[in-house]
């Protein structure tokens, strides 16, 4: 957390400062290199602060080197992270690296040999050795003067010799002035200052000769030197050894080891020592120190040779470093100035390619890049558009799209689209259902695949094909009759092209439009037949009552009054009329009961329950009555007595039909009651069957049809009022003989919710 | 022959050694309080080395510095300086006499010797230094003199300071010789 921190402050408060600093810095290095060079001019005025200005000069380089390889590490980390700009940058950086490095380099090469050379033709061993030979004569010319000196010292020496301490102090001054010496002293035992006399007034003390000089001359030696005074002045210094007299102390002098002979006057006699000090002509020592500081200025300048080219080298090599390292650092800097645009662009560039047209880059340059910048901003802007403008498109399309598809999924006529080789394209839940197949087999197959799997869909491809196959017929108007167990179904078939759509690039196909006409056909040949049975009930009842009263009337006139024969006729014959209007009542209350529109109650019921009652009805008749009911309660929406009806009318149908056709199968004639739940259809099945000898092949097409039967009594009513109680249901009836024999009657009721 | 041997090995480690190993060594200081004023008398010795030897006779002057101090001690704090002094001393060649010249910048006195060991001796023999009043070192104090002698770098000329700066030929200076008031 705290590297993150300190991670965050860097990048956030730091790093912006360091082009600042760095340039501070720069600026400081070349004022800290230009006093180098000036203490290196020797010049007074910075030299204390060489060392300073060094260590300066080179912290300052190592700060650049840093800031160098700083930015050396983050251009390398971000090549291997290619990120954008980052190749570009390198290259930048390295085209202004060569640029400036090249001409610098060269420039430093061509200065360092200069220096080199330039110190180096300084030195001609001509004037070495010119120098060297006019120390020699100014030394030869200040030689001569010097044994003059020494003679004349000698000389005085001679003549103070065997003097007294007080005499030699008188003549001391006196022999100075002769000789022109500035000093004369006399030392004696222990160095002690006998006498001195000086020309300067204002000196105390004589100068005193070093222990080595004093050495020299105990040893009997004379000594001579020549040595520099105040104000570039030359002395000569003499010292020589005489013997003089001093007062007899008793003790010997520490400088003079063989002692001192004692004289009668009580004086000692020691060995002295007279320093003459006498100056050198002003002129010459003038020209001779000055021959001198050119000598040892020349020697100092050999000496430093080597030192001077090393400190020139130093210095030009910091210059080198710092123009190199400033030329690198300025050349990160617009290499990443100049870049940043592309890499913004690249970075742009990425966000279009993954589909982000909403960046707007910022244009901060009026130059090329800068109108790069803009038009790029223009592009996304404009791609931006037309993508939201393709997808409010493609949003309408899907919305259009989803509302046909819902207006087709809830539409009741059945929607087919066919491509061009009858491989079924599109279909809705209505069509499905109309060729009794799933929405999903229908959706995944072709027509001629379903035609072979479902056997009933034959009458549909036939006709298709038949359009199909007759050239310039653009439309289908067809009907088409399918038979499969849930019953007969009337289609009415509307079939069009498809033009080519150029969009989704799909070929021309065609589309059907299906209508179930079965129900409205049914409905209006129900709607005649109850007519017609209402109308022949009203024609037919009517009379009915006066001929039963008028055959009464005649048998009960006449009876008495004809004979026993024609008597029995008569009775014979009103009998029968009256019989055959009671059996003609009968006929029509069954016509008026088909076409009465009864009170129709709904109410819940089970109809395994129902069936399990009206089977017990038939309990220990002459045809047994099986039943073979599903598990669980069969729940329906019907009316008990109509559906009661229904039952009766099918098990007695099938009673009457099994006792006239007299079977005479082993297990003897049997009617079977079958329930079960029909989950596919979301429905109740209720079949029905016995095993006489089945429909005639040719009613079975109309055995429900009023006047349509089997049986020479039967109305021809049974059946019909089944299948107008299955309707009045909203359900569904078929009648077939299956192959195992027998005959079927199939209904088909929608299920009812579970009662909670 | 083995005796041989050995001496050809001496002679061999004698040949590796530098002829003049440079050192500067405080020897000797002491102190006296006259007339109410601290005298120091301080003894060094110094070995050149040959670079300073041919710098000399190359017209480069070579500067000393004798640095005294006087702390005072105290319990549970640093010392603190009660006299800081330096005395400078340098020695230059005189090529037109062949004599080495010692100067004293701070009294404006010199001497000249025939030879370089008689300059140095001169330089390294201090006598009677005033150093300080003895009032400025109350009684109840303690007190730690340190002297050393050094050769000032900074004196050199410039072209030879960053060469003599890191080279241990021209480290000459003295540790610290302590010494009490």
């Amino acid at each position: 957390m705290g590297a993150l921190t300190l991670r965050v402050f860097y990048r956030r408060r730091l790093r912006p400062l360091v082009p600042w600093v760095s340039a501070l810095v720069v600026i400081l290095l070349l004022i800290s290199l230009y006093l180098l060079a000036d203490a290196l001019r020797s010049s007074t005025r910075y030299e204390s602060l060489y060392l300073w200005l060094l260590g300066f000069n080179v912290v300052g380089v190592l700060f650049l080197l840093g800031v160098v390889v700083a930015n050396l590490w983050r251009l390398v980390q971000s090549v291997r992270a290619h990120v954008p700009g980052a190749r570009l940058t390198t290259r930048f950086l390295g085209a202004f690296v060569a640029l400036s490095l090249a001409p610098v380099a060269i420039v430093f090469y061509f200065s360092l040999d200069f220096i080199q050379r330039g110190i180096d033709s300084w030195f001609d061993v001509r004037i070495e050795q010119a120098l060297g030979d006019a120390l020699e004569l100014s030394r030869a010319s200040l030689e001569v003067r010097m044994r003059e000196a020494l003679r004349v010292t000698t000389r005085v020496s001679g003549m103070m010799a065997d003097t007294d301490a007080e005499h030699a102090a008188l003549e001391l001054d006196t022999l100075r002035r002769e000789t022109e010496a500035t000093e004369m002293t006399l030392f004696g035992a222990g160095n002690m200052i006998i006498a001195s006399a000086s020309d300067d007034t204002q000196g105390i003390l004589p100068a005193r000769p070093s222990e080595a000089m004093l050495m020299h001359v105990r040893q009997g030696n004379d000594y001579i030197g020549l040595e520099p005074a105040q104000l570039d002045r030359l002395v000569i210094r003499v010292l020589t050894p005489m013997r003089g007299y001093g007062l007899n102390s008793g003790a010997g002098s520490l400088g003079d080891p063989e002692g001192g002979r004692t004289g009668l006057s009580g004086l000692r006699s020691e060995t002295w020592l007279l320093q003459a000090m006498f100056p050198v002509d002003p002129r010459l020592a003038t020209l001779a120190t000055s021959v001198q500081d050119a000598f040892h200025q020349y020697r100092e300048l050999i000496y430093l040779r080597h030192g001077l080219k090393q400190n020139f080298a130093l210095a030009l090599g910091l210059a080198l470093l710092l123009s190199a390292l400033t030329a690198v650092w300025l050349a990160f800097v617009a290499a990443r100035r100049l870049s940043a645009p592309i890499r913004e662009l690249a970075l742009g560039t990425r966000a279009v390619a993954a589909g982000d047209y909403s960046l707007r880059l910022p244009v901060q340059r009026n130059d090329d890049l800068g109108l790069l910048v803009r038009s790029f901003n223009t592009m996304t802007a404009r791609i931006a558009e037309s993508t939201e403008e393709a997808h409010r498109l493609k949003e309408d399309a899907d919305a259009q799209r989803d509302y046909l598809e819902t207006v087709l999924q809830h539409l009741s006529s059945g929607v087919l689209t066919l491509d061009e080789h009858a491989q079924v394209r599109h279909a809705n839940a209505a069509a499905a259902t109309m060729l009794g197949v799933s929405l999903d087999e229908l959706q995944q197959s072709s027509l001629h695949g379903l035609c072979l799997v479902h056997a009933h869909l034959n009458p549909l491809c036939e006709a298709l094909h038949a359009w199909l196959d007759h050239e310039g017929v653009v439309e289908l108007g067809q009907e088409v009759r399918l038979f499969s167990e849930s019953g007969r179904r009337i289609l009415m078939l509307r079939g069009a092209p498809l033009a080519h759509d150029m969009h989704s690039g799909e070929e021309g196909g065609l589309v059907l439009v299906m209508d179930d006409i079965t129900a409205i056909i049914q409905g209006q040949r129900d709607a005649a037949w109850s007519e017609v049975a209402r109308r022949l009930a009203h024609e037919i009842k009517n009379p009915l009552t006066p001929i039963q009263l008028s055959a009464e009337r005649l048998r009960r006139r006449l009876g008495p009054v004809v004979g026993e024969e024609d008597g029995k006729v008569l009775e014979r014959a009103t009998h029968t009329i009256v019989q055959q209007v009671e059996a003609m009542k009968h006929m029509v209350n069954e016509f008026a009961e088909y076409a009465r529109t009864p009170e129709f109650q709904l109410e819940k019921l089970d109809l395994n329950a129902l069936v399990r009652d009206v089977v017990d009805l038939y309990r220990g008749g002459a045809v047994r009555v099986r039943r073979d009911l599903a598990e669980q309660p069969l729940w329906v929406d019907g009316d008990t007595g109509r559906l009661r009806q229904l039952l009766h009318n099918l098990v007695k149908n099938a009673v009457e039909a099994l006792q006239e056709s007299g079977v005479t199968s082993p297990a003897g004639p049997t009617v079977t009651l079958r329930t079960r739940l029909r989950a596919d259809e979301d429905g109740v099945e209720l079949c029905v069957g016995d095993n006489g000898p089945g429909f005639p092949p040719e009613l079975v097409e109309h055995i429900f049809e009023p006047y349509v039967t089997t049986r020479p009594k039967g109305t021809g009513l049974g059946l019909a009022i089944v299948k107008k109680i299955v309707e009045e249901h909203a359900g569904r009836v078929h009648a077939f003989n299956p192959a195992e024999g027998g005959a079927r009657v199939l209904i088909l009721l929608p299920a009812a919710a579970v009662p909670s | 022959m083995k005796s041989w041997l050995l001496v050809g090995l001496l002679g061999w480690l004698v040949g590796l050694a530098p002829l003049h190993a440079g050192e500067v060594r405080v020897t000797h200081v002491a102190a006296e309080v006259r007339e109410g004023m601290l005298y120091v008398d301080a003894d060094a010795r110094v070995d050149l080395f040959d670079a300073q030897r041919e710098a000399l006779l190359s017209g480069v002057p070579l500067t000393f510095a004798w640095e005294f101090s006087v702390e005072q001690e105290r319990p549970w704090l640093w010392s603190r300086d009660v006299e800081s002094q330096a005395i400078h001393a340098r020695i230059e060649y005189h090529a037109l006499s062949r004599l080495y010249r010692v100067i004293w910048p701070d009294s404006e006195e010199s001497a000249t010797f025939a030879t370089l060991d008689g300059a140095l001796e001169a330089l390294t023999h201090l006598r009677a230094l005033a150093l300080a009043p003895a009032s400025a070192f109350p009684k109840n104090g303690a007190y730690r003199g340190r002297t050393r002698l050094r050769l000032v770098l900074e004196n050199l000329p410039l072209p030879m300071r960053p060469r003599a700066y890191f080279s241990d030929r021209w480290q000459l200076a003295s540790e610290w010789y302590l010494w009490a008031p």
